[in-house]
């Protein structure tokens, strides 16, 4: 299987089984896995060393007359653009940057402890790493590897934990209690407890401030708070979506009644 | 469990999923979807590269999917760490 440049489909050659280089634009990438042999390069991965025209000048520097054209993409350069090569060939400034070394292979961190931390389950044996979700202390032996050298203790590994943050609780309560406040606002509402309230237009204009602070603002916050609850890497209960529901019920039955309004004046 | 590098923004969906039924590859950008939601197992990825600008590729028949990463962040660093290590274990003379 011939392995395509991810970024012009074209060639992939390699020397080392390290890097591979691409056989169209040159570019250079770190080989993390391969399946399949890259075939070799050629004794040159470019072409032989384009020839530069008379009085061609720089293509960054167009007063400056080009000393040189780049072994990659032929352009021709200026001595300040040159980047010269070991093997004595010439890169300009794009097809240098492209040709830079690939970043370095990904490693996990080594985890380090302070002196006498001990393992949680077995106190007599020092701690070699440490719960990924509860944080506890464990030693090689109660540690449960994951791909990706995650580690988790066995409590957490044998009875995962379900409930949902402190944090989360609080935002989910206060949207649930948002969304009941907006809820006996609007029942006032329709209930015509503030019918009494508008007998001018400048009455009329206050009350619809007032209910824009004491039910479109409380809604407003409570969706959010009911937004900021559920997160899609972490477990959701049917109650977050309950309060985001009934808060954007809320606040788009009251924004639909606004336009209706305005289109009724 | 599942492991996930999101490149998402306002107008697109970018994200590869690590679990251990295989990856899961997802591109979409404004109204157009190029990759959504395509699911391969380890064994079928040919390859996998990395560019100097911090871009994982992988290789799938003649196909090559690329996202984004970010080599400061844990997350991303385990799910390639992930990746690399099942695709290894499927490359076995063991897994064979």
């Amino acid at each position: 299987m011939q392995l395509l440049c991810p970024e012009c489909r074209g060639m992939l050659v390699s020397t080392d089984g390290l890097s591979a280089t691409c056989a169209v634009h040159g570019g250079k990438y770190q080989i993390l896995f391969s399946r399949h042999a890259f075939p070799a390069a050629a004794t040159s991965v470019v072409t032989p060393v384009p020839t530069l025209s008379a009085g061609a000048v720089c293509t960054r520097h167009p007063g400056v007359t080009a000393a040189f054209a780049c072994n990659i993409c032929a352009k021709p350069i200026c001595n300040v653009c040159d980047f010269a090569q070991p093997d004595g060939g010439h890169r300009c400034p794009d097809c240098a940057q492209r040709g830079a070394i690939a970043a370095p292979v990904l490693a996990p961190p080594v985890q380090s402890f302070p002196a006498g931390v001990r393992c949680v389950q077995h106190v007599n044996l020092n701690a070699t790493a440490q719960c990924k979700i509860c944080g506890a202390f464990m030693c090689s032996t109660c540690a449960f590897e994951l791909p990706g050298g995650i580690k988790i203790c066995p409590s957490c590994a044998t009875n995962p934990r379900t409930a949902i943050s402190p944090k989360r609780k609080r935002m989910l309560i206060a949207s649930f209690g948002l969304a009941g406040w907006c809820t006996m606002v609007l029942a006032a509402m329709f209930a015509g407890v503030f019918h009494g309230m508008s007998h001018s237009k400048a009455d009329q204009e206050a009350l619809g401030y007032l209910l824009m602070f004491i039910l479109i603002v409380p809604s407003m916050i409570g969706l959010a708070m009911g937004l900021g609850c559920i997160d899609r890497r972490l477990s959701n209960n049917m109650t977050m979506w309950i309060a985001t529901v009934w808060n954007g019920l809320i606040l788009g039955g009251f924004i639909l009644l606004i336009i209706v309004g305005l289109l009724r004046q | 469990m599942g492991l996930k590098i999101s490149n998402n923004s306002l107008l697109s969906r970018n994200y590869l999923s690590v679990d251990s039924g295989g990856v899961q590859f997802y591109d979409s950008s404004g109204f157009t979807i190029s990759s959504a939601g395509r699911r391969f197992p380890f064994d079928e990825i040919a390859c996998v590269l990395m560019s100097p600008d911090n871009k994982l590729s992988f290789q799938v028949e003649n196909e090559v999917f690329t996202i984004e990463v970010n080599p400061e962040d844990a997350v991303h660093k385990t799910v390639i760490n992930a990746l690399l290590q099942e695709i290894r274990r499927t490359a076995s003379p063991a897994a064979a």
